[in-house]
This record gives C-alpha cells, structure tokens and sequence, in this order.
C-alpha cells in the first residue's frame, strides 16, 4: 500500500519566508473550459462552464468544492482527472505539469502511472457500476488493465473489500443486488485499486439517504487517515462539505468566489454569495453562529450570457455600481482568506500574487520532496 | 470495519450469513431461469428444433427425391395413401418438398439476420461510442436505407444481383443492418454517458477494451430482443422474394417458391397449395413468439 | 411551429438525394453488360460505342448521376424494350392504381387497428384484449401473401364469391368495384392491422398509467370523457408507425398486386424483374422510394402539428 506521506501543516502566508514547505500534490492553475451550444443551424455560442479556476490540494488534505447545481463543479473534477480536455490553465500534479491545453494526456508511463494516482469516486450509485458485471469484475477491472498477476488482483479485491467495510464474498455479487450505501462502497472501493495519491469524489454521497451519508463519509475520512489519501470532496451540500473538507473553495457560475480553511470560512464567511449560502442551509447546532443575511433570491442567471463584472452582482443584497463594470479582483482580507469581491478592495496589505490567486498556499520552487 | 447497513434481500443476507459457496444470480442466469418458466417460448422452441431437426434429417425420413416427380401421380390431395401431403404439380411428394424446402428457408431466415445483427452492431456501438464525424458518416448512410420500404429494398437488390441463395441473402442482410444500427446506437448513447464509462476511461484503458468489457455486455440485451424479433419477419420476407422468383433456383424446394408454383393449382388442389404458406407461417410465428419469451426473460422494455 | 416544418423539409432532400443515389448505384454498376439487351445479335463494336454515347454510357459516373437524376425530376425513365413503350406511360398508370389499392389498404388497416387496439387498451386482460393480442402475434407473422392465396381459394375456388384479381373502376357499379379490391385490402393490409392494434394497445394501456389520468377520474370526469383525454395523448406513436406501415403496403405491393393481377407498379416491378427489364424496375424502385419518403414527411409534418412535445425532436 502506499506509505502515508509525511503530513505537513496548512502554512500561513506569515512564515512562508522561513519554513520549507513540501509543494501541493495537486495544484490547478487558471483552468478554464467553454462547452459549445448550438443555439441555431450553424450558429454556435459557447457555456463558461469554468472561468479562470485555480486552487490547490496539499498531501493528504481534502479540499472541498462546493457551490449551487450547475456552478462547474462536475466540470471542475473531470477537468482536474483528465475525463474532459482542458481550454486554458494548468493541471500539476506532484511537480508535474500533466494536463493543460496542448496536451491532453501524457503519454505512455507517465500516462500509466498518473492514472494510477487519481482516481474518482462518481455520484449515482446506479450509472457508476457496470449492470453486467459482478463486484469482483468492477474492482478487479482496473488492475487488470494495468496488468496485475490474476492471483494478487483476487486477493486485493477481497481485501479492497473488507477496506471499505463489505464482505470478501460481496465479490461475486452483482450491482443491483447491492443497496445504495453499498454500491458506493463498491465504488471507494475501485477508486482505490490502484492505490491512487488523490481521490476525486464528485458528489459521492448526494445520492444516499443521511443516515448512510454519514457512514459513507466516516469510511472516506477513515480510509483517508489509513492510507494517507488527499480528496478533492465536491458537493453542493455545505455540511458534508465542511465535515469532510481542511480547505473549502466556494464556486459560483464556473468561478472561485472564496477559499478558505474550513473553520474560517464557516465562522466567518466574506463574500455575500458564501453567507447567502450559509443562511439557506439548516444546522442542527443551537449553539452555531447566525448569519443574518436574506436567503439567495432570483434563478441562477444562464451560463451562457453570465453577467457583466462580478456574476454574482444580480443576486446580490450588496451590489454596488462597480459590481457590473469590472471583474473583482482576488484579496486577502484575513491570512489565508481568500475572496473575489469588491467589498474587499485591494490593498498592500490584502493583495495577492495573481498569478497564485486562489491557491491555498503561496507559490515556491518547488521542493523536492521523497515519496 | 463492520457491515452497516442491511443487505438488498433478506436471501442475500442469509446467503452471506452462511458462507455457502452458490453464488448470486448473474443477469444472464436470472434471465435464463425467467426463459425456462415461459411455457409459450419453451414450446415456439421446441417447434423449432423439430422443424430443423426434420428439415436435416430429411434424407432419413422420406422416401422420395424432393426434384424428381411421377407424372402420373400429380395433384394428389393431402391424406393420399403414400403422399401425407399430397403431390405437387409435377407430381412430387409435398412432406418430402416441404422437409427439405425448411432447411432454404430457415437458412435465407436466419443468416441475413445474424450477419445484419454483427454488422450493425459493430457500426451501431461505434458511432455511439466515438460520435463527431463517425456518427454522423454512420448514421445517415444508415438513415438512407431506412428511407426505402425494407421489402422493395431486398427486392431491388436482389434483382439487380440476379437470383440464388447467397444473393437473397446479401439482399436481406443489407436491409436489416439499418435498423440493427440504430438499436445498436441508441443503446449505445445511453450507456457511455454511464458514470461507470468514466470510472473505466479513468483507468487509462484503450477504447476498444472499454467498448468489449463495458459497453457490449450492456448493449447486448436491446440488440438480441431486436434482432430475435427480426427474424421472423426475415423468414416472410425471404420467402417473399423466393416467391417472386429471387430465392433459390428450381428444382431446389423453398417454401416461397412453391407457394408460387403451386398458386396455378388453387382451382384443382386447393389445400396442397396452401401448404408451404403454412409452414412459412409457423416458422414465423414460432420466432416471433420466441422472440417475444427471450424480450421478456432479458426485461427489456419494448 | 413553421421552422420545424421547413427543418424537417429540409432534412427530406438530403434523404431524397440518398435514395435515388442507392437505387442509380444499385442498378447501374451491375456486373454485367447493361446494352446487351438493347443491341441486335449481330452489332459491331462501331454500333455499340454509338449506343453507348447516346445514352451517355461513356461519360464518367457522378455525371452520369446527375443526367440520371434530372431525367427522374423530369419524369423521363427511357424505353422499355420489353415491353415496347415508354417507361414513364407503363408507370403513370400503374401508379393510379398502386395509388388506389394501397389507400384504401392504409385506411382499412389503420381504422381497424386503431379500433381493435383501443378496444384492447381500454379492457385490459379481458378476452377481448386477449384476442387483440393473439391476433396481433398472428398478423405479424403471416405472410400476406399466404393470406391471399388462402382467401382466394376461400372466396374464389371455393365459394366463388368473389373475382380472382384484376382491377375494377367505379363505372361499373360500387358491388363490382368492391369486389375486386375486397381481397387484396384485407390480404395488403393484414400487417398494417397488427402493428397498429399493437401499438395503439400499448399506447393507450400505458397513458391509463400516467398520473393525470387519476387527476382527471378525481375531478369527477366521466370514463368516455377520461378515454378521450386517454386517445389524445395516446396517438403519437401511433402516427409514427403510420408512415412505417406504408413501406410495408408498398413493398408488400409487389406480391399482392402479382396474385390479384392488380396492374399496378408492384405488379410491374414482377414482370420487370422475371424479364430482366433493369431500367423497369430502376425507375419504379425510385418512385415507390420517393414515395415513401414523402409518405413519412407528410406524417412527421402531421406529428409536429398535432403534439407539441415532438417540436424538440426532428
């Protein structure tokens, strides 16, 4: 199994001058991806369905995306694992450059052995597993395509198995034998044949009833612990998210809106769309903080003509005139706080590198680090 | 780690519980015991495989040469001593005609469905699963033949490639490879966009690995209830051509045929001629009703 | 609503121009020599490049093609050495009276499917459902031909009710003109009759699920007036396999038409085909062809004007 990597505490900006940091396993930088839209015979417009997105992912962290339906995040994962070509930015991975406009995929090892480290947990626990075949086949069918010996692949499929709480014998059964819960443990449970450096669970328990949410995510967070796994958590569910996440980045129409440590984002929300968001969400906890802010209001504009300036202008409750003549830039009001609004204007103190925007930790040499 | 949640059926549970080594049901199992309790489809088969069984067998079962006649024992009515079915008009045994006619007319039935159902699959699933220009190259070549009415269509073929079994056929091989394809499409659409096609592309898998081990197992299903119904229209369609001529060539019996030849007879031996047109007529039905067995044991919607 | 219309239009000629090119292709890279027959047994190589240039034989294919197919536009197909005459004559007349059989076909057919299979949706499981059915299965698998040599030596050989073939016209007296078209409507229309019961059956059987069904029961409807809501929102596959049926009237012509004699272009296609006569059967596959585009427009067109979800879809 993979060794745990050595974990290394999220920096702040203050002492990135004097500590060496070990670089971000996963780093996005300014990603963006357009989906052609035929709106007539010949003519073709184009959905931003990712504008300009970066963020980063230190080993075994979960970062997670979270925003309403239809904010890019499904974009976003299969834009980072390679599923969908990328239009502009950068993915690297582990100090590597892997996938950027020109070049789609790496080739031959390299291409192996990234396929290797990123996996994917899917969302629909009905269309992630093939009918046809049994549970054996689903998890076996990724060492097989990278040539492991029959013998290891059944003995790592039982013990894959019992990782992520079923029994070896659940091996020969088939998907629609399985309840919900289990087909998404079916489902872990191939993301890890490989043993992968970084999970992608896109809206991986939405699906399931809450009373299995919360096993499914025990059994993530347990794993992660185990096997020094790093997550990229997506969901348009703020509280399995901030359960889940180290670092939340808020997405509104195909852009980062807000990144910040779990704690800090959800105790002290900056951009009007992040509180709006916190206001909308019911939380059990009598002795949580209120967020007093009117709940969104108004449909999500469309994609396809998204609004002048900042998208978030004709929603909200603090749009000011400059909202819809330019695009807000990225500041640091707080250490480690990222937001994209003109309500923090930038400052010398509040600026960032733009180039590093929305990354959670600042941009070094990369540092050699043994894996 | 212990195991949280109940399981999908109490038999599963108990199953797991007492390790015994059967196994689950796999669908093609659960789809053959459904098969096996169709009283209708057990007895369209068994039909069938008599009919083949009799139809090569038939050196064994008949006296007669099913080309040579008696002249002088022509027209003879159904139930004649020594001719069950009576005589044609060239004063050939009719059980000896018709056994041997099954094996031409089973063959010009089932061989354009089969070669159809590989072509328009392997046409089908590609455009499905590589869409863009492929598709669309594919696909309305494919709408082009579907534009024709199917029997005009194997007619015209067949005529322009003159008569003979291997012509009748290509004729009704062409024909059936259009709306294979667009089954086969359709099946395919809503597969790949399945998470699991994801989840086998994240592998790094080649394509064609993922259409084999992913995408032909599920598409499997919708094509073999569609191309299972198809023949028995193929077995008409084919006697259809043989009955304008296009089929095998005489002497050679076919059902088509002789129906066809013995239509002259109708005034002096009605039911004799009405015979072949019976056996074509079973031979369908027993496949359509097959078919209909093998769409509901596969649970596939129509 | 008229974009569509136009769209779907549109989308007919690229089908139109796919059919004529498989037919022209069909017909005219035969192996084989296509001006054997027309030259005398004795012609010289001098008389048979003459032909050849005449009917632009020598001039390279997609030219040829086009020739062809601004001949077809006008409607010009040759001389049919068989049969001594022109080829669009023999087709014009047979055209009327393939015209005639195989709407009076399409009608018969649609009515008594659409009777049958509403009848069989509204009494589910009942013993009329189950004849429906069972009749359905039965009119699938029949060969249609088998059915009219059946009826013929039924009605004709046996009762001798009524004619054996050929085609009567109005004139002479409705009982006379019936008579002749009784036996190839039914035998025409037999598939006609089971597709549609089958699919109307289905249709309806499945809008009686739908949920607005009960909505309407719950406000107090009557099950007539429920029933007509049932048909209103049942029809549509039934239209879609409407223009289906058509290819197999059409198609199926060719043996129908031969037993009843009916002097139709099924009819001539046979003789064409049993003759040899390529340049026959050429044109009258392009005609039935185009037909049967035309036929399937005119349904979509239909569709789109009737049910407002099919205005996504082409």
């Amino acid at each position: 199994m993979t060794t745990a990597p050595e974990l290394v505490p999220v920096p702040t900006e203050d002492h990135a001058e004097t500590a060496v940091y070990r670089r971000p396993l996963l780093e996005v930088v300014k990603v963006s991806k357009k989906f052609p839209v035929r709106v007539g015979p010949l003519k073709r417009e184009y959905v931003s369905a990712v504008d300009s997105l970066s963020f980063s992912v230190d080993h075994g962290k979960t970062l997670g995306i979270v925003g309403e339906s239809g904010c890019g995040k499904s974009t976003a994962a299969r834009l980072v694992v390679g599923l969908l070509p990328i239009d502009e930015g950068d993915v690297i991975f582990d100090g590597v450059n892997v996938r950027g406009p020109r070049q789609m995929r790496q080739q031959g090892p390299a291409e192996k052995s990234l396929r290797r480290n990123m996996q994917m947990v899917f969302q629909d626990p009905h269309s992630s597993l093939n009918p046809r075949s049994s549970v054996g086949e689903i998890i076996s069918f990724p060492m097989k395509v990278h040539g492991f010996p029959k013998e290891e692949q059944r003995e790592r499929t039982s013990w894959l198995l019992e990782q992520v709480g079923l029994h070896g014998n659940h091996a020969s059964y088939y998907p629609h034998q399985l309840s919900g819960g289990q087909r998404q443990r079916v489902n872990i449970a191939r993301a890890l044949a490989l043993s992968p450096k970084l999970v992608v669970c896109d809206e991986a328990v939405s699906a399931l009833d809450k009373s299995v949410q919360a096993q499914v995510l025990n059994l993530l967070k347990n794993l992660q612990e185990e096997f020094g796994l790093t997550y990229l958590f997506i969901s348009h569910d703020l509280n399995v998210v901030e359960y889940m996440s180290d670092t939340v980045c808020v997405m509104y129409l195909g852009q980062a809106v807000e990144i910040c440590d779990s704690e800090g984002l959800y105790h002290n929300p900056l951009h009007p769309y992040t509180r709006a968001l916190l206001a909308s969400t019911p939380v059990l906890d009598a002795d949580a903080p209120r967020i007093d802010v009117p709940p969104l209001e108004g449909e999500l504009p469309s994609p396809l003509n998204p609004p002048s300036g900042c998208r978030f202008r004709t929603r909200c409750p603090a749009a000011m005139d400059v909202c819809a003549e330019m695009a807000p830039v990225v500041t640091m009001p707080e250490p480690g706080h990222r937001v994209a609004c003109h309500l923090y204007p930038e400052t010398a103190e509040t600026t960032v590198d733009p180039d590093f925007a929305l990354r959670t930790i600042a941009a070094r040499e990369p540092v050699e680090v043994a894996v | 780690m212990a195991i949280a949640e109940p399981l999908a059926g109490n038999a599963a549970a108990a199953w797991l519980a007492s390790d015994s080594p059967t196994r689950p049901e796999s669908y093609m199992q659960a789809a053959r015991r459904r098969f096996m309790h169709s009283r209708v489809g057990l007895v369209a088969l068994a039909v069938l495989l008599l009919l083949v069984v009799v139809s090569v067998a038939a050196p064994l079962l008949t006296p007669y040469d099913p080309s040579i006649g008696q002249p002088a024992a022509r027209l003879r009515p159904i139930g004649s001593p020594g001719h069950i079915f009576g005589t044609d008009e060239q004063g050939r045994d009719m059980l000896t005609r018709i056994l041997y006619g099954g094996r031409m007319s089973l063959i010009a039935g089932l061989a354009p469905v089969l070669v159809a159902t590989v072509i328009g699959t392997i046409l089908g699933s590609l455009s499905g699963f590589v869409g863009k220009w492929v598709a669309m190259l594919i696909m309305r070549t494919m709408d082009m033949f579907y534009a024709f009415p199917a029997v005009l269509l194997a007619i015209a073929i067949s005529a322009s490639l003159g008569p003979g079994l291997i012509n009748q056929i290509i004729a009704l091989s062409i024909i059936y490879i259009a709306p294979i394809a667009r089954v086969a499409e359709a099946a395919t659409r809503r597969i790949v966009v399945a998470e699991f096609i994801e989840a086998a592309k994240l592998t790094g898998a080649p394509t064609w690995k993922i259409l084999f081990t992913q995408v032909l197992a599920n598409i499997f299903s919708p094509i073999f209830v569609y191309s299972s119904g198809l023949v028995g229209l193929a077995i008409v369609t084919a006697a259809s051509l043989s009955f304008l001529g296009l089929g095998v060539r005489p002497p050679t019996p076919e059902w088509g045929f002789m129906l066809n030849a013995l239509r002259g007879t109708i005034y002096v031996n009605p039911w004799v001629a009405a015979l072949p047109g019976f056996f074509i007529f079973a031979t369908s039905i027993s496949f359509n009703m097959l078919a209909d067995s093998i769409r509901d044991s596969l649970d596939v919607k129509e | 609503m008229m974009p569509l219309v136009l769209r779907r239009l549109g989308m007919a000629l690229p089908t139109l121009l796919g059919v004529t090119l498989v037919i022209w292709l069909l017909l005219s890279l035969l192996p084989g020599d296509p001006l054997a027959f027309l030259l005398p047994a004795d012609a010289t190589a001098v008389d048979r490049a003459k032909l050849a240039t005449e009917l632009g034989l020598d001039r390279p294919l997609p030219v040829r093609y086009v020739y062809w197919l601004f001949d077809v536009i006008r409607g010009e197909f040759g001389f049919s050495p068989f049969r001594h005459r022109d080829i669009s004559e023999l087709i014009q007349n047979a055209w009327k009276n393939t015209a005639l059989l195989a709407s009076f076909s399409a009608v018969f057919g649609l009515v008594t499917g659409i009777t049958l299979g509403t009848l069989a949706g509204v009494y589910r499981g009942s013993a009329v459902d189950r004849f429906v059915t069972g009749f359905a299965i039965v009119g699938l698998s029949v060969p249609s031909f088998w059915v009219a040599i059946l009826l013929l030596i039924v009605f004709s050989a046996q009762l001798r009710l009524l004619p054996a073939g050929g085609l009567s016209n109005w004139a002479e007296g409705p009982g006379h003109f019936f008579s002749h078209l009784a036996m190839p409507v039914l035998s025409g229309s037999m598939v006609s009759i089971a597709i549609t019961a089958r699919v109307t059956r289905a249709s309806i059987a499945e809008t009686f699920r739908a949920e607005f069904v009960d909505t309407l029961r719950a406000k107090g409807l009557r099950e007539y007036q429920v029933l007509m809501h049932v048909a209103k929102n049942a029809v549509s596959p039934v239209l879609t396999t409407a223009g289906l049926q058509m290819g197999f009237l059409l198609g199926g012509s060719v043996l129908i038409e031969t037993i009843f004699s009916w002097p139709g272009l099924g009819q001539l296609v046979f003789n064409a085909i049993a003759a040899r006569d390529l340049r026959v059967v050429q044109a009258t596959t392009v005609l039935i062809a185009v037909t049967f585009v035309l036929l399937n427009l005119f349904v979509d067109v239909l569709q789109m004007t009737f049910d407002p979800r099919q205005k996504r879809g082409v």
